[in-house]
């Protein structure tokens, strides 16, 4: 009986997005986060005295410059080398942009596959062949599983391969394959990388995506780690996932509907958070608050935003002990007065609400608008200006989006008692 | 929708008050409610009916939480009603009158949509939202946008929100600022992203310098393993070269030790043995010779010493004799000197026995011995004597010193006053001391009193206008504070609008002034025609053409006038001159058109102003009219105090300081009640000393003393009887000691007396033995028995001393006799020599004798001594012969004198040995390790004179590879430090993580920032939309109200544009005068805004449902006639909606019951 990893998607160095450092976020505790889950990869993998390590792709962050993150990698394969413990890698869609891997020197017990072709690698000690092929370019457009050897009798086959399979939402689709087309080619086991989410595609012979090791941003939720698999004989009797993950992610539904002060929507806030931390483990986490449902509070939370996510924040700092990072507080909820039968009313307010929904025909609005984010604009670093995290002025969908806030913003500034009067 | 009933079942104060509000169609209805009525509870109630009771309402003082109730019965606008329940809680808190629960929906069609929020600020108005509003409006410089929208919402200030707004987003962002949060997280995210860049480490970077290293490392080997070999050939030449010089000596040795071949070598020591041999056999024979010498010496000594031996036989007796006649010399001495002690002491016996009595002198010796033996006893006795004398006289001295005390403690106990019972004064004094210092109080609050007194008539002077004493003061009719500033307001007004009408009358005077002038300067830049000159022109002209007519066809006489003189010409040319001059006037109307017009509109003007300046005149006068009459008022409503008023101001500080009197008055009559008390309490005390004092016969004591001095004297009498009691207490104590001891010290001096009398009796037996009598005194008696002593001393002294002189001579004659004896034995030539002679004799030939014999003996034994040393030194010289011979024969010598020629061949054979196991050993070692052949072999083979120069270029090729070999380990150390540095650090990706984080907050920074702005953008298009599209009705009917509400101090609203061109709203007089908003006063912006307010309200009242709008209690700084056209707008108002109006004031009531006289208005009174 022998043991082996399969874990993909390490991004080491990959910082952690949209985490807005504030008083009391563990900072300290999650700084590296990649790093320590691959480190937590390497110490699972000696405790566990596994054969070896398959690694299916994406091992850095393709625009990263910095060789540190390489030799942070080569020293770790180090010390599976000291264990005595093989590692197999295939170059991802990443790795292949990636200058890291060029002049990497990797310890003698790493074998990196071809890019260029499928090649076989034969374990005698463990009766196992593995197979696999590496991404050549950033955007591998074919189906690389086609070409790869037939299954090698009495042996067992491992095919590693980075792709998409058959599209997954969020990734894009590099080096297509169908589910079935994976099934035909008759291996025990497909290693398979590049898929943030774990998924069991198929279960003898196995077809798995472990996941990455450590969640990078509020999209890539739950725990995050690899799929430890034991073999019997020639046969695999077990997969299982084991987490690595330093910090995890989690998006927080908090229903607030009747909360008549901005303090009662904070005590729920609490409750949701206790029992968001009990499920944790005690790992640090990052979570992201959406308040739901409608309320009197709305209007104080709709004024002050700022005010109170740093309540919450201080509230979280408070209950999680200094393991829980607020990411954002989003407000989803709404004003207990219908805003339609106000829209309707042939009063002042009424008026500012229907003012506030034909405002983007209004060409000369629309151009002193444009004049009056010139500025900001102008000074926004690229990754704000364009990409996935941007904030693009120019688009009415933004605009859009952020008079929807400022309507419940000015019909609570200007209905507050104390602010408005 | 209209609230018919407002049931207050249990809420605030109130428990089952029903409110009807239903009267009239919407109706006015006033509540009226004291302070304390529970006006602010009621109108919490309305609120609580429609939206629910807050959590935490203040009004469960009375009812506890779950019993709070309000009721209320609603009509919709389409006549259906409804009626609810409302209690306090989470949920269902609304019910219906069967107490079960209805939906909160239930209430959405009477509301209208109209939320709480929205209901407390567009459909409640109080003072403060007035007075805020008013103030909003004049902050806003009376702007019309945003006084219409801030009326239109309730009177919110959009001006703060818009502050508010922009304030923040500065806070968030400028464009060239540092500071605010998104340009620090733009400046820290800069730097993030150079902390990337340089920490960040390439590849290549990495591989040439793991590429440098490999190369020096391999450099480094191949220069170590080259100076290795170079090292190695360096020292076989060396080796070479050092071996070279002994090989050649090795040679040479070599050669010496064949020549010595035959030459026995001899042991090393040999030397040494030898000369040691020599050397013993010659002091042998020395000593040979030395011994001899003494033996002969030393024999012929001996033969020459004489020993008589019968002499020294007796030795020891020739000593003992020799001792004794010491002895026997000194007795003789000592003798003579015995003798003259003895007849001295004998004369000293003589003296004493003539000192002592007769008695004694003449007995025997025994006698006096048995005498002296009393001694003890007399002595004992007279030690006794001085004892009992003493201690007799020293009781008979006690008894006298108490018989004395005795007998003057009697007499000062006699002296002392008979005793008195100071109870009754001391009872008194202690309940005078209870009140403590009654007088300081007394005098304290006389003070006090004096100085309130005195203070107050200060004031009253100081108060002006009224003169008279403080109770006068205090009963003065006057008018109350409220009144006077009733006055106040009233003169302020009129002042301030008399100030504007000067203000506005002089500028109109000013205007007319300036008119005046410019039409002079018109008119003399040449006379303006006008069309009146033209049509005079025009005339004569046609008059004269009539005449040329009647004169050309009629003919008529060219004259029957003045003019009939002329002639025809004359005519013709004075109709030609008409004509022309007619064409003159009517040219210049044209050409001087603008004169004309504006001449014209000048005299317009003036005449405009001049009409407006006597309207101005004529309301000045009858402001002036007001004014004297209000003066007239003013005056009369201080007449019953007697008191001519100054200004209502000064009147309030008169008052202010009328009612501070009023406190000082109150004070005075405090003081004289306490001064009163106090006085009586004196009194009251004083009575009880004095009698007190007196019933002791303090018979000094005045009606007229002091509280003090009373209380003082009766604590000194007190004192006083006290202390003589417990003087008469401790003179009895003492009394009764001094008998006592008295008593003690007579019996002590009877003791004493008896004891000196048996004392007597024993003196006179015992001095009777010593000769004397019994009056001796013990002195005497020492003085016999001295005497005696000393007596008995000498006799028994000169008894030794004859007995001494005895034993000598009796010692003399046996020495004698035994000399005799010894002499005759020994010495017979001595015998007739006298005793001491013989044995000095003796003694010497003994001395002699002795010396002799030992003498004798110590030669005997030097004898025997050298004649030992004579045998070693000749057995020695035997010996060594011996053995020289042995050392000859070893040496292969015939003589021992060759010896040493031998000896210094072996030792340099010896010499040369040694010298060539040294070289080849040397030699053994420079061939390290090759056997001594082969080294010679290869030394042989060598070039010997091309051994340095091959060295020196190997040091030269050392010395270069050296110096590479540190260049290369530098080399090395920089590239390991380098490549050390290069650690898989993770700075440039902690950096990475910095800048994601502050990314995300600049996100959120400028999405905040976005919203603000928006906001702030969003709110001015709408403003300026609402007043597009609202300004005209709005303005319009607010104008109407505000002329109301101002009583036509203003005749309406305009509005007009401000130096930013932005529309403003301005207030015009009747008279056509338009007043800025900055130019009005604060109550006058306060009716500005309510005209707005209630113009919006009524606008919204067309188009919507209308709601009740609450009142609360806005009029109070309104004066009486502005706050009755006010309820007037209300009244007018109510025929839209229902008005409920709440009041604390009396006035407004009355004012309201006034109003209520033509319209639907209800009034009630809360509480009782």
């Amino acid at each position: 009986m022998f043991k082996f990893l399969h874990a993909a998607d390490i991004h080491l160095d990959s910082p952690l997005r949209g985490l807005e450092q504030y008083d009391g976020a563990p900072v300290e505790q999650i700084r590296g986060a990649t790093r320590q889950a691959f480190v937590n990869l390497v110490d699972l993998a000696i405790a566990e005295r596994v054969a070896f390590v398959l690694l299916a792709g994406d091992l850095y962050d393709g625009d990263w410059k910095d060789y540190n993150t390489g030799l942070f990698f080569a020293a770790q394969m180090t010390r599976l080398r000291e264990a005595g413990i093989r590692a197999f890698l295939i170059a991802g869609n990443h790795d292949a942009a990636s200058q890291l891997t060029r002049y990497l020197r990797l310890p003698d017990n790493v074998t990196m596959f071809s890019v260029q072709q499928p090649e076989t690698v034969h374990l005698d000690a463990f009766n196992v062949a593995l197979h696999g092929q590496g991404f050549y370019a950033r955007a591998v457009t074919d189906d690389l599983s086609v070409a790869y050897p037939q299954p090698e009798p009495h042996l067992l086959n491992i095919g590693l391969l980075h792709t998409s399979v058959d599209g997954r939402e969020g990734h894009e689709p590099y080096a297509p394959c169908s589910r079935d087309g994976l099934l035909l080619k008759g291996y025990d086991y497909w290693a398979l990388g590049h898929v943030h989410r774990r998924e069991i595609l198929h279960r003898e012979p196995w077809i798995v995506f472990p996941g990455n090791i450590q969640g990078r941003h509020v999209r890539e939720v739950g725990p995050k780690g690899c799929t430890l698999v034991t073999v019997q004989g020639d046969q695999i009797i077990s997969a299982t996932h084991r987490d690595l993950d330093v910090l995890r992610w989690a998006v927080c539904n908090v229903d607030v509907s009747g909360a008549a002060t901005a303090d009662d929507v904070v005590d729920h806030v609490r409750q949701a958070l206790e029992r968001e931390l009990a499920a944790s483990g005690g790992r640090p986490l990052a979570v992201r608050v959406r308040l739901l449902g409608a309320c009197k509070a709305h209007g104080e939370l709709a004024a002050h935003h700022e005010r109170w996510t740093n309540e919450i924040r201080t509230v979280a700092t408070d209950v999680g002990n200094g393991t829980l990072w607020i990411e954002q507080v989003k407000l989803h909820t709404h004003a207990q007065a219908d805003l339609d039968q106000m829209l309707a009313r042939d009063d002042a307010m009424g008026d500012l609400l229907r003012s506030l929904l034909d405002w983007d025909t209004d060409e000369p609005f629309l151009q002193e608008v444009a004049n009056e984010f010139r500025d900001l604009v102008r000074k926004l670093p690229a990754e704000l200006r364009s990409g996935d995290e941007a904030i693009d002025l120019n688009n009415p969908q933004t605009l859009r989006q952020a008079a929807e806030d400022v309507k419940h913003l000015l019909l609570a500034r200007l209905l507050s008692q104390e602010d408005g009067r | 929708m209209k609230i018919l009933e407002l049931q207050l079942l249990a809420f605030g104060p109130f428990t089952n008050l029903c409110l009807d509000l239903s009267a009239g169609n919407h109706g006015l209805q006033v509540l009226f409610g004291p302070n304390e009525a529970g006006k602010s509870s009621a109108l919490r109630a309305l609120r609580a009916l429609l939206y629910g009771i807050p959590n935490n309402t203040p009004d469960n003082f009375l009812h506890d939480n779950p019993k709070l109730r309000l009721g209320g019965r609603l009509r919709h606008s389409d006549g259906t009603e409804l009626a609810v329940i409302r209690r306090k809680g989470l949920k269902n808190t609304l019910l219906g009158f069967d107490e079960r629960p209805l939906p909160e929906a239930t209430l959405n069609k009477f509301l209208a949509g109209v939320g709480q929020d929205l209901f407390t600020t567009m459909f409640g108005i109080d003072h403060p939202a007035l007075q805020r509003g008013g103030e909003e409006i004049l902050q806003g410089g009376g702007e019309v946008g945003q006084s219409l929208y801030s009326a239109a919402l309730g009177g919110i200030s959009l001006r703060q929100i818009q502050q508010s707004l922009d304030q923040e987003a500065r806070q968030l962002f400028l464009p060239q600022g540092q500071n605010p949060k998104i340009n620090k997280s733009l400046t820290a995210y800069r730097a993030a992203k150079r902390t990337i860049e340089e920490y960040s480490l390439t590849g290549s970077t990495w591989a040439q310098h793991t590429h440098a290293l490999e190369e020096a490392m391999a450099e480094r080997q191949a220069v170590l393993d080259e100076l290795a070999n170079l090292g190695k050939e360096q020292h076989r030449l060396e080796r070479l070269r050092m071996a070279l010089p002994n090989i050649a000596r090795r040679r040479e040795l070599c050669l010496k030790l064949q020549e010595y071949h035959d030459v026995v070598l001899l042991p090393p020591e040999f030397a040494e043995h030898r000369r040691e041999v020599m050397q013993r056999l010659e002091q042998a024979r020395e000593a040979e010779t030395h011994s001899r010498q003494a033996l002969e010496r030393l024999s012929l000594e001996r033969q020459g010493l004489v020993v008589p031996e019968a002499l020294l036989e007796h030795a020891e007796t020739i000593t003992l004799l020799q001792q004794r006649l010491g002895s026997h010399r000194k007795a003789a001495q000592d003798r003579s000197r015995l003798l003259g002690q003895r007849r001295q002491v004998e004369a000293e016996v003589q003296g004493l026995l003539a000192k002592l009595p007769a008695s004694l002198a003449l007995g025997p010796v025994k006698e006096r011995r048995r005498q002296v033996a009393h001694r003890a006893r007399v002595q004992e006795l007279a030690r006794q004597y001085q004892a009992r004398v003493e201690s007799l006289d020293r009781a008979t001295k006690d008894v006298h010193k108490y018989t004395d005390q005795l007998t003057k403690t009697i007499e000062a106990l006699n002296a002392l006053a008979t005793p008195q019972d100071p109870a009754e004064l001391r009872a008194a004094v202690a309940r005078a001391r209870q009140q403590g210092d009654l007088e300081e109080a007394r005098d304290q609050t006389q003070r006090a009193l004096q100085m309130e007194a005195q203070q107050a008539q200060t004031e009253i002077g100081r108060l002006g206008l009224w003169f008279g004493t403080l109770e006068e003061l205090e009963r003065l009719p006057l008018p109350s504070r409220e009144t006077i500033d009733q006055f106040e307001a009233a003169y302020s007004k009129l002042s301030a609008d008399a100030g504007h009408l000067t203000a506005e009358l002089l500028k109109m005077q000013a205007d007319v002034t300036e008119l005046e002038r410019q039409l002079d300067e018109l008119r003399l830049a040449g006379a303006v025609p006008s069309e009146d000159d033209v049509e005079r022109a025009r005339q004569h002209r046609d008059q004269l053409w009539n005449r040329v007519r009647r004169v050309w066809l009629d003919g008529e006489s060219t004259g029957h006038d003045a003019d009939s003189q002329r002639t025809g010409r004359d005519l013709a040319e004075a109709y030609a001159d008409s004509v022309a001059q007619a064409d003159e006037v009517a040219d210049r109307l044209r050409r001087e058109a603008e004169r004309v017009t504006r001449q014209a509109a000048l005299l317009a003007q003036r005449e405009k102003a001049t009409k407006t300046l006597e309207q101005l005149a004529a309301h000045r006068d009858a402001l002036d009219a007001e004014l004297r009459q209000q003066r007239q008022r003013w005056r009369s409503l201080w007449q019953p105090a007697g008191i001519t008023p100054l200004s209502p101001r000064e009147m309030r500080a008169w008052l202010d300081q009328h009612a501070k009197l009023l406190q000082r008055a109150e004070r005075v009559r405090e003081y004289r009640y306490q001064l009163d008390r106090l006085e009586d309490r004196l009194r009251e005390h004083r009575l009880a000393l004095r009698q007190a004092l007196l019933h002791l016969g303090a018979c000094d004591v005045a009606t007229d003393d002091t509280f003090s001095a009373l209380l003082a004297r009766g604590e000194a009498l007190v004192e006083t009887i006290d202390e003589a009691a417990r003087h008469r207490r401790e003179l009895h104590k003492q009394l009764a000691t001094i008998e006592r001891d008295l008593e003690g010290a007579r019996h002590d001096q009877h003791e004493a007396a008896e004891l000196l009398t048996r004392w007597q009796h024993d003196w006179t037996t015992a001095v009777a033995s010593l000769g004397l009598d019994g009056q001796a005194l013990p002195v005497e008696a020492h003085a016999v028995l001295e005497v005696l002593d000393e007596l008995l001393k000498r006799q028994d002294e000169a008894e030794g001393l004859a007995q001494r002189i005895a034993g000598i001579d009796r010692d003399a004659e046996v020495f004698s006799q035994e000399v005799k004896h010894f002499v005759a034995q020994v010495a017979p030539d001595l015998t007739d020599t006298p005793v001491e002679q013989a044995v000095a004799q003796l003694h010497a030939r003994l001395a002699k004798a002795q010396t002799n014999a030992v003498r004798k003996a110590e030669l005997n034994k030097q004898i025997a001594a050298q004649e030992a040393a004579l045998q070693t030194a000749q057995s020695t010289i035997d010996r060594m012969a011996e053995r020289l011979q042995a050392l000859c024969r070893q040496a292969g010598c015939a003589h021992p004198d060759e010896l040493p020629a031998a000896e210094a061949r072996s030792a340099q054979l010896r010499q040369w040995q040694f010298d060539l196991s040294a070289l080849e050993a040397q030699l053994l070692e420079q061939a390290a390790g090759a056997t001594l052949d082969h080294l010679i072999a290869e030394a042989e083979a060598a070039d010997a004179d091309a051994l340095p120069v091959q060295l020196a270029d190997i040091a030269h090729r050392q010395r270069e590879l050296e110096s590479r070999r540190s260049s290369l380990d530098q080399t090395i150390g920089r590239e390991q430090t380098i490549l050390g540095q290069m650690d898989g650090s993770a700075r440039a990706a902690e950096a990475a993580e910095t800048a994601h984080a502050l990314l995300a907050e600049l996100r959120d920074g400028v999405e905040r920032y976005v919203r603000l702005r928006l906001a702030a953008l969003m709110l001015r298009r709408q403003i300026e939309r609402y007043r597009v599209s609202h300004q005209g009705p709005l303005v319009s009917r607010a104008s109407d109200l505000f002329a109301q509400l101002t009583l036509g101090s203003f005749a309406k609203l305009e509005t007009d544009y401000n130096e930013q061109d932005q529309p403003v709203l301005v207030g015009v007089r009747a008279d056509g005068r338009r007043v800025e908003v900055k130019g009005m006063s604060d109550g006058t912006c306060d009716q500005l805004f309510l005209a707005l307010r209630l113009a919006s309200l009524e606008q919204y009242l067309a188009n919507n449902e209308p709601l009740p709008f609450i009142v609360d209690d806005i009029l109070i700084q309104f004066d009486d006639q502005r706050a009755e056209a006010a309820l007037w707008v209300l009244l007018e108002l109510s025929t839209k909606t229902q008005v409920i109006f709440f009041t604390h004031h009396w006035r407004l009531v009355e004012l309201a019951q006034k109003v209520a006289v033509s319209g639907d208005v209800t009034i009630q009174r809360l509480g009782s």
